[in-house]
């Protein structure tokens, strides 16, 4: 099937067997892979990109969902070269060890700052409930969502 | 100590390539051309392989390969220690452990047949039509019943794997002189690692017939398996080794190496393998599902007299690592204390269940519920503050360990007791149904290898000519800092800026090897290779400029890059003018170097005496639980954990592994558990398997210890393990607190809690299904 | 992992939809938001040849009141939901309970007819829907039916929807007068879970305080989201005293017939029952 889409900023058009998810469309179709498959079961997190800027699992999501849409990944944070509000605040309080939730996370984080620039740590906690974290024991993830918010 | 770099709180240099989301995880490059690899595994937990049934399989348009056993040229996986060349000792019944299954499946998953088509789909398609046809063999699935005469074998010579010991002084007598003794049994069940990046390889042969993988794997020296597999020379087999996604000591024994390279090696294609999430849960190993019997006794003042332990590990239906990890559970089993007379029988059993192997402190866990249950349990019957229990009896500098072991400087244990215990604040009361208790849980864990398996590794420091510093050094990174502690020692040795030293890859064949990122050792190995390679950097340099200064080398420093005259700022020269100097005339600027950790003999088989490890982290971490006394549902509201890392080398990197392992020691306490029947899996889904999530997290505070005493760089200890050694514990005594009641069994989940409040069997609910 | 291969079909209209669905090769199955379906393809446990996806018949997503009933297209997504003021403001207990629904990234495509179809006896919207005693638009080849939700989930993971019909449409009637609603969903794994139980609460008190209507909704506490009407019983024309409300608690609880499975006993079930729908009523004082 025929895609028309944008996808970080810019505009796509692509060819894509009906069977494939998101997810596969970005790993295997673009060669994006900041967007990761852990679990399949929408459960994990680590797939988790923004359409039309809402939080959405690419694994479970078709990828014919996408025409007309826009889709953001971790690769699309950035701009020229220079890490985001976020992704400065991840790096700086240590925020990301293995790193394989952080694409997740910062795009959870993202969509929840869209649409309360100021949470509380439960806020936030209850926004990112939803991405799974093996390594850092959440602490450090948290305080870099609160330092990218900024003072309430 | 000051230093420079060390100590400080840095982001970590992969820091920044994460938070872009850069390809830098092994499923995260393919190759033109490239195969998609899928792995058919045994539905059933005991049976015998009657016949596989390929010629459907091999049918299909685009699979290119489907092997079984008699494609394996040598189909063993060998039962050594990963890295390791020396094998110290004799006497285990390690079964050899096949590729590819021949006549008969042992455990649910394990592998029978390897296909590799031209798409992940194809490869799904053919996976369904290999037809194995299987006989259900009659099989054992707890380690008492496996022990009983009359059990079925799950290998040649009977189900006792391994069993070590501890005879010290005269247990026996000395508990008839206990004025109180308390026994009870904790039982552990089969836990998951759940990193969030399955087990997943690519691999190729390159322009000179290499056969390379590139891995998400602990073990490097995993080319060796492989070559051995293949009947290469193990020179022609080359890991790459990616970052990992987590490991957590699941992907410290073979995960997809052996397999994928066979696939490679067979279709002269590249490959990738990527398992699945519920190829994970039943692809590889768990966690020793352990019955710890104690039997713990006390003077009437409180001091430690003589404990028994019996200990009894769940092997699953492969040796893999379970002798080492009931090693670790030996030397742990009575805990940070003093005890005059111990008895220690540990035994490790072969069963149809999931092979269990590393899992993050590798025995260390389980005994710590054991020794911290029964210093609860001793208190409560003394009458007796639990804390001043464990004051009384904490081992100090100069008292032996269960073996004999004397340690040469301070645990500091009281001090990580108190100060953890004074970080939880003033009490809280509960308020309505939910109770407030706390509890908590000291602990220590081995960091670095068994002494006798003689560790070292190697590392190379050299200059460039524009003044910066690279480290080659083949040591994986987990994501616990592996790589930015090489570049930081480096730069503190060097005086060069953290952002001017640069780790280049980790490889088998173009980085020094450095051994496996397991057993907390890496810091202490590899770093010490890298302290030792920096520091001879720094003489040809410092020789150097001296010259060209015309100072003596000791009226140097080496600063920000430039090497001057102490007190004389003015008489300096930048490392880009050293290093080209120094380069002209023939001086070396750079320098390989191995680091050897002290060795000792294998411990006494019978008594268990002897050094079994170089040193130990030692750390207490205390919580505090809400238990909601209706429905027995239970929250960590708050976990402070206190610990002496001897020298943090950057801070924000000892929190994050203590604030990591004290919420994945809490998913262990409360919620994981692999639910089996007869060996199968009910549970291989994180929708039935859960872990914490960030509304589960508390609020963790880490309060560092710098003794200096380590014995890694700088005198650091280990904490990659330590960190979570003892929070299933700390929890376990805050539940039993709360609740009135002793808890024994793992995970504590909020039925089993509820049960325990209860108290009576007539209750509704005191029948569970589980 | 991928999926199983299948032929996606994106209909435009329901008679299109329905058409497809009655083809007799292959097994097709409509897909809504995947939430609940593409983990149970990626498992194998559905094959389907092909898939009939919704979301491009034009009214499907559409959420508005008509006559004072509240309308939901069946391909309206949790978070779309969630979000409509008059939602929020008319039906609060269904805003409430679809809130609770997973995380934000399941919410942001999982539907509230998916949610329906796939019948889970642990939905957090069912019970709310149960209280409210909302109506489901079914369509066939003939045309259109209407099914009250109390004759909606016929069995475990059955609904009314029988095989070529699509669920369109929720209608709710308006809440009641005065009317006092909750949500409760208890998860005692993590905090990120399907529900144990969930009960769903909607009181009326006449000026007196006694219980004019009560509606009593639970989830996991039989192979279906029921209402638990013994329970309802034994509180009408009460008033809400601690008495009472036990009463009502022990009655939903011997009512009840819950399963055992990994998340607990059916004992357990049980007992939760009692102590949720006593704090719940207990909260609607």
């Amino acid at each position: 099937m025929r895609l028309d889409f944008t996808l970080n900023n810019r505009p796509y058009r692509l060819e894509a067997p009906d069977h494939w998810t998101v997810l596969d469309l970005l790993r295997d179709g673009l060669a994006l892979t900041a967007t990761k498959y852990g679990c399949g079961e929408g459960v994990c997190g680590t797939c988790t990109v923004l359409l039309d800027d809402e939080p959405v699992r690419a694994c479970l999501v078709l990828a014919a969902r996408l025409r007309g849409r826009t889709l953001l990944t971790a690769e699309g944070l950035e701009s020229n070269g220079a890490p985001d509000r976020l992704q400065s605040a991840f790096a700086r309080a240590g925020a990301a060890q293995c790193g394989f939730c952080t694409p997740g996370m910062l795009l959870s984080a993202r969509a929840l700052l869209a649409a309360n620039p100021s949470p509380t740590e439960h806020d936030v906690r209850e926004a990112l409930a939803g991405n799974l974290c093996r390594c850092t024991g959440y602490t450090k993830i948290v305080e870099a969502v609160l330092a990218a918010a900024g003072p309430r | 100590m000051a230093y420079r770099v060390i100590g400080g709180s840095q982001p970590r240099a992969d820091a920044w390539e994460k938070v872009r989301g850069r390809p830098i995880y092994a499923g995260d490059l393919a190759v033109a051309g490239m195969l998609h690899a899928r792995i058919v595994r045994s539905p059933y937990a005991s049976a015998r392989i009657v016949r596989i049934d390929t010629s459907e399989a091999r049918a299909l348009p685009g699979v290119v390969a489907v092997l079984t056993h008699p494609d394996v040229p040598q189909n063993a996986l060998r039962m050594e220690l990963p890295g390791r060349m020396a094998e110290a000792t004799a006497g285990a019944v390690l079964a050899t452990q096949p590729v590819l299954a021949e006549d008969r499946v042992r455990f649910q998953g394990e592998p029978v047949a390897a296909i590799a088509a031209e798409t992940p789909e194809i490869a799904a398609e053919a996976a369904e039509r290999v037809r194995v046809e299987y006989e259900p063999l009659p099989g054992v699935y707890d380690p008492a019943e496996a022990l009983r005469p009359g059990a079925p074998h799950v290998h040649e010579g009977g189900n006792l794997l391994r069993a070590w010991h501890i005879r010290k002084g005269d247990a026996t007598e000395a508990f008839a002189r206990a004025d109180v003794i308390v026994e009870k049994t904790y039982r552990t069940p089969f836990v998951d690692h759940v990193y969030l990046e399955t087990e997943t390889g690519i691999g190729w042969i390159d322009a000179e017939g290499t056969l390379v993988l590139r891995v998400s794997t602990q073990v490097l020296e995993h080319f060796r398996d492989v070559a051995e597999v293949l009947r290469l020379p193990h020179g022609r087999v080359r890991l790459e080794g990616a970052y990992l996604g987590g490991g957590f000591g699941g992907k410290e024994d073979v995960t997809v190496e052996c397999l994928l390279g066979l696939l490679v090696w067979k279709t002269r294609r590249p490959v990738q393998l990527v398992f699945s999430r519920e190829e994970s849960f039943i692809g590889h190993g768990k966690r020793h599902p352990y019955a710890l019997r104690y039997r713990s006794g006390a003077t009437r003042t409180g001091e430690l007299v003589a404990m028994e332990v019996e200990l009894v590990s769940d092997s699953g239906a492969y040796a893999a690592l379970s002798p080492w990890v009931l090693l670790y559970s030996l030397v742990t089993a009575t805990g940070p204390y003093r005890v005059p007379h111990v008895t220690v029988d540990a035994f490790t059993v072969y069963t149809n269940n999931p092979v269990a192997s590393a899992y993050r402190t590798f025995g260390s866990i389980q005994t710590c519920i054991g020794y911290e249950g029964q210093m609860d349990a001793l208190a409560a019957a003394l009458s007796m503050d639990p804390l001043e229990l464990r004051e009384r009896n904490f081992l100090r500098k100069g008292d032996s360990i269960a073996t004999g072991q004397v340690l040469e400087s301070e645990p500091m244990l009281g001090e990580t007791m108190r100060r953890a215990w004074q970080a939880l604040g003033p009490v809280r009361p509960g308020g309505g149904p939910v109770r407030v208790a706390r509890g908590l849980a000291a602990s220590f864990t081995p960091y670095g290898r068994m002494c006798w398996t003689r560790d070292s590794a190697s590392a190379w420091v050299g200059m460039e000519l524009d003044g910066t510093a690279v480290v080659r050094c083949a040591a994986p990174d987990v994501g616990g800092g592996q790589t930015s502690s090489l570049c930081s020692i480096t730069a503190e040795v060097l005086g060069l800026p953290v952002e001017q030293v640069t780790a280049v890859g980790r490889d088998s064949h173009f980085t020094p090897r450095a051994g496996t990122t397991t057993a907390t050792r890496q810091l202490f190995m590899s770093g010490n290779a890298v302290l030792k390679a920096a520091r001879e950097v720094r003489r040809h340099l410092v020789d150097q400029a001296a010259e060209m200064l015309e100072a003596a080398p000791e009226d140097l420093e080496l600063v920000e890059g430039r090497a001057l005259v102490r007190g004389a700022p003015d008489r300096a020269i930048d490392f880009s003018a050293l290093v080209k100097a120094a380069t002209a005339a023939g001086r070396p600027v750079q320098a390989l170097d191995k680091y050897d950790a002290p060795s000792a003999p294998t411990i006494d088989p019978a008594t268990g005496q002897g050094k079994p490890f170089n040193d130990y982290t030692f750390g207490t971490q205390a919580v505090e639980v809400e238990v909601d006394e209706e429905t027995g549902q239970t929250r960590v509201t708050k976990l402070a954990a206190c610990y002496d890392v001897g020298q943090a080398i950057n801070r924000q990197s000892a929190e994050g592994q203590i604030e990591g392992g004290a919420v994945q020691g809490l998913g262990h306490a409360l919620l994981e558990e692999v639910v089996l029947e007869d060996g199968v899996s009910k549970n291989p889904h994180l929708l039935d398997y859960k872990i914490p999530t960030t509304l589960d997290a508390p609020e963790i505070i880490t309060i560092l210890l710098e003794s200096g005493k380590g014995l890694g760089p700088f005198g650091a200890k280990g904490i990659g393990e330590p960190a979570m050694t003892p929070t299933p514990a700390a929890v376990m005594n805050a539940v039993s607190r709360a609740v009135r009641a002793p808890l024994t069994q793992f995970p504590i989940t909020a039925e089993r809690v509820l049960t325990a409040l209860k108290g009576t069997t007539s209750h509704p609910c005191a029948s569970t299904s589980r | 992992m991928r999926l199983r291969p299948f032929a996606l079909v994106e209909p435009e209209t329901i008679p299109e939809a329905v058409e497809i669905l009655a083809r007799l090769d292959g097994e097709a199955r409509v897909i809504a938001g995947g939430t609940a379906l593409v983990p149970t393809m990626r498992l194998g446990l559905v094959t389907p040849d092909r898939l009939v996806s919704l979301h491009r018949i034009a009214g499907l997503s559409e959420v508005r009141v008509d006559k004072g009933m509240l309308e939901i297209g069946a391909m309206t997504s949790l978070s779309a939901l969630m979000r409509y003021g008059i939602v929020r403001d008319g039906w609060p207990l269904l805003a409430h309970a679809a809130a609770r629904v997973a995380t934000p990234s399941i919410r942001s495509s999982a539907t509230l007819g998916g949610n329906l179809c796939y019948a889970e006896a642990a939905s957090d919207p069912a019970p709310a829907l149960l209280c409210l005693e909302a109506q489901v638009r079914v369509a066939d080849s003939v045309g259109e039916r209407v099914v009250p939700i109390g004759e909606f989930f016929t069995g475990f993971y059955e609904t009314a929807v029988a095989a070529g019909e699509i669920l369109t449409a929720v209608r709710v009637p308006p809440m009641p007068e005065g009317a006092r609603a909750g949500y409760v969903k208890f998860c005692p794994r993590s905090a990120e879970d399907k529900p144990l139980v969930g009960v769903a609460a909607l009181v009326t008190l006449d000026g007196a305080g006694r219980v004019s209507d009560i509606r009593l909704a639970l989830a996991g506490a039989a192979p279906t989201p029921i209402r638990a009407r013994r329970a309802e019983a034994a509180l009408r024309g009460e008033t809400l005293t601690d008495a009472a409300v036990r009463a009502a608690a022990d009655a939903a609880a011997i009512e009840a017939d819950p399963l055992s499975d990994l998340m607990g006993s059916a004992d357990y079930r049980r007992e939760m029952i009692r102590v949720w729908v006593r704090r719940l009523l207990l909260s609607l004082r």
